[in-house]
């Protein structure tokens, strides 16, 4: 009997039905239920580590050890674990090793559109991409056999539309853990000095032959025959093209790469192929590298996700145009009633101060009306642009520098820029918005919160010590919702040479699940329709017909931000439901 | 209802309304009718506040978990405005399940933009069929928090899955505590008898 899965609960699925004995990552929307599921099969363990270098790390040397491991991140995660990859496919494996990488073509919630592709050619890693909950789960069944008989990692590519869909899953059962886990010493295999290194470099070769030879019998490249039309795709594209084109010729790949080259030679001859797939001309180029004739999607098509108008244009030669939508109000996300984020983000707009921004709940400080966050390139990069701000701009200029960064972020890889800008004496205030949790990807643990990914007791990063430990002198912890104390210490500490901590902390606010006790309200006959409080954009306030504003008790979470913004002291203290 | 296309739903709202609820009480219904089901969501950052949209599909066969343009036979919506947006995806004979309920997006509250007005008649003029679930009465709108539930029922109505089915979908995906609420507002947004003579 099937059940109803998310890509992602099919991906923990299939890695848990082969026996996969650890799952380890870090959170990142899309791919992050793929480990709280894989934890709720049983059995196994499921660990959240402090970035995905360190997890990659953690999975190679468990899978040398023998057992089967999973990995798991979205596109951006691959970047920072890319050191480790490119040696591994060096080394290999012992225990089978899947990383199932998430892309978000769309940037659903990313800060780009990275076609993780083009790392499995980079790295020379196996890539399987499924099409659906179903091939999610055989593909990660496929994916640690593959892993295991070529000595090598191997990546699962799932994108948004795969991880976040439902789809009915054939369900098998628990393949027995290896029993023996030993560590046998093999430094040819896993010490990669240049002697041995160039050896692992030819056996790496001689793999991926091995493995092009059977792409050539793998199930998962499957041809269906059709009318004339041929199409090679693969992944959610596939979908997408049996929606507008059931009649045609298929080649869908499951495995990107290495292609099957033979089987694609003996598809193309003879007819016209077009290649449809999500983001960039990866298999289009591979494909036209063996020196077949094929025809691509158009330029435009690159950018954005795919979808079955977007496939229908582009098998009819159509430009990528959108249908005129009515223009309606833009509804962006917000910071959430009573997010500690708000209060923080009213004092910086108040400073006037040039806010170095990272990856989180609170890059959405950028939007307005609190519109105080001025830069987000990627995790951990807001206290390496307050060092490289502060040590070009002028004196005067660079004391309005300050950097925001999140706890989890913080720790994901926000450490060594501490300690970089304390090594390079280059001063300034870095905030750490410490929420206790990784709020945007589904509040997950990290080690700053003191609890492993099951909720379980864990040992607690200290955020002041490790700070002094890099070299922080002035380190204070502050309320985020103390708007005068959070703006005397930034008054304060702006102008020295030497750098300072700011951790502003309180709890996410929807990590609170009790009774609201005490929320606010607007007295009416005092408020002069200024909409002063309007401008920390929290969703509880309403503006009247008149001007005069109101606070939906139903919303309001009490955390008085909006009060400490009122001249007229209009907004008061009232009780909660 | 036609088995040979798939039926496409699309349910569009705020935030955290209860969209991605909605669509896997929809999906289960499905899955527990005999048929195949695609049922797409967001998570991430577009649930912080943010325009939501869950696509559920399901028949005997589904490709595409994504619904074309004009290929939605249904849509709910759970917040007026919401429901203009996602109006092009609506078939010309397809549906619209109303919430009368409004979320003022940051943009309206800050005077840059204007929530619309008429929007049941906008949907009108735009020559789909919409049932508001004013016409259920009071009860059905005491709780915009179970305007999935309201919408549900009234869907309901329109596809042939057994009540059974239904209630056993519903069951396993609010909590516990809340689920006599929730089948009590889905049962009387299913039974209510129309007298306007359009149902």
């Amino acid at each position: 009997m099937s059940v109803l899965l998310s890509g992602n609960e099919a991906v923990a699925r299939g890695a848990w039905e082969s026996g996969a004995v650890l799952g380890v990552g870090y959170p990142g929307t899309p791919s992050s239920e793929i480990l709280p599921a894989f934890h709720r099969l049983g059995g196994v363990r499921a660990q959240w580590c402090v970035n995905e270098k360190v997890a990659l790390e953690v999975a190679a040397g468990a899978s040398w050890a023998g057992g089967r491991i999973l990995v798991t991140m979205k596109h951006v995660g691959l970047n920072v674990a890319a050191d480790p990859l490119f040696t591994l496919a060096y080394t290999g494996v012992k225990g089978g090793l899947v990383i199932a990488v998430a892309d978000d073509p769309g940037m659903h919630s990313s800060q780009n559109e990275q076609d993780s592709r083009h790392f499995a050619r980079a790295a020379r890693v196996p890539l399987l991409e499924p099409a659906d909950g179903q091939e999610a789960r055989d593909f990660a069944r496929l994916a640690f056999s593959l892993s295991e008989e070529f000595d090598l990692p191997v990546i699962l590519r799932l994108c948004t539309r795969l991880s976040h869909s439902r789809t009915p899953v054939r369900r098998g059962r628990r393949r027995q853990p290896a029993r023996e886990l030993k560590f046998v010493r093999d430094p040819a295999k896993y010490v990669m000095i240049p002697a041995y290194a160039r050896r692992r470099r030819k056996s790496l070769d001689e793999r991926l032959e091995r493995l092009a030879r059977r792409a050539e019998v793998l199930d998962c490249n499957r041809l269906e025959k059709g009318g004339d039309r041929a199409i090679v795709t693969s992944g959610l594209a596939y979908q997408y093209c049996r929606e507008v084109a059931p009649d045609a010729s298929y080649f869908k790949l499951g495995l990107i790469y290495p292609l099957p080259e033979k089987k694609l030679r003996d598809f193309c001859r003879g007819r016209k192929v077009t290649v449809i797939e999500e983001l960039d001309p990866y298999l289009e180029h591979e494909i036209k590298a063996m020196g077949l004739k094929v025809k691509g999607k158009p330029p435009s098509f690159r950018a954005g996700e795919l979808n079955p108008d977007r496939v229908r244009k582009i098998l009819a030669g159509r430009p990528d145009r959108a249908p005129s939508a009515r223009p309606l109000p833009p509804r962006p996300p917000v910071l959430c009633p009573g997010c500690s984020h708000r209060g923080v983000y009213v004092v910086l707009k108040k400073l006037k101060l040039v806010v170095t921004g990272d990856i989180g709940c609170y890059t959405l400080g950028a939007l307005a009306p609190l519109e105080s966050l001025d830069t987000c390139l990627c995790m951990g990069a807001a206290i390496g642009h307050l060092e490289g701000l502060r040590v070009l701009l002028p004196a005067g200029e660079r004391e309005k520098v300050v950097a925001v960064i999140g706890d989890s972020t913080f720790v994901h890889s926000g450490i060594t820029g501490l300690v970089d800008l304390v090594y390079n004496g280059v001063g300034g205030v870095v905030i750490i918005l410490d929420n206790h949790t990784t709020a945007m990807t589904g509040r997950q643990h990290h080690p700053a919160t003191g609890r492993s990914l099951a909720g379980e007791p864990a040992s607690r990063l200290d955020l002041e010590q490790i700070c002094r430990a890099a070299g922080v002198k002035r380190v204070a912890v502050i309320s985020a919702y103390d708007a005068a104390g959070l703006e005397s210490f930034l008054r304060e500490s702006l102008a020295l040479p030497e750098p300072s901590v700011l951790i502003a902390r309180a709890p996410c606010s929807l990590l609170f699940k009790g009774p609201i006790t005490s929320v606010h309200r607007v007295e009416a006959e005092l408020c002069r329709a200024c909409g002063l409080c309007l401008r920390c954009g929290c969703p509880a306030l309403i503006r009247l017909p008149d001007g005069k504003v109101a606070i939906d008790p139903a919303v309001c979470r009490g955390c008085s931000v909006c009060a400490g913004l009122c001249p007229f002291d209009a907004i008061v203290e009232t009780e909660g439901e | 209802m036609k088995t040979s296309r798939p039926v496409s739903v699309v349910i569009s709202g705020v935030g955290g309304q209860g969209v991605v609820l909605a669509a896997r009480v929809l999906s289960a219904a499905a899955l527990a009718s005999g048929l195949e089901v695609k049922a797409s969501e967001v998570h991430g950052m577009a649930q912080r506040g943010g325009s939501v949209l869950a696509q559920v599909r399901f028949g005997r066969k589904v490709f595409s978990p994504l619904i074309p343009f004009g290929g939605a036979d249904y849509l709910l919506a759970l917040e007026e405005m919401e429901a203009l947006r996602y109006l092009d995806l609506v078939g010309k004979k397809g549906l619209v399940l109303l919430y009368p309920h409004r979320v003022v997006p940051s943009s309206v509250t800050l005077g840059q933009a204007v929530y619309p007005g008429g929007v049941e008649e906008e949907l009108a003029a735009a020559g789909r069929r919409v049932i508001s679930a004013a016409r259920l009465g009071s009860s059905a709108l005491a709780n915009p928090r179970r305007a999935n539930v309201v919408l549900l029922g009234l869907l309901s109505r329109e596809l042939d899955f057994k009540p059974a089915v239904w209630k056993k979908a519903l069951a396993v995906s609010v909590p516990p505590g809340s689920f006599g609420e929730n089948w009590k507002l889905f049962s009387s947004a299913r039974n209510y008898v129309d007298n306007s003579g359009e149902l």
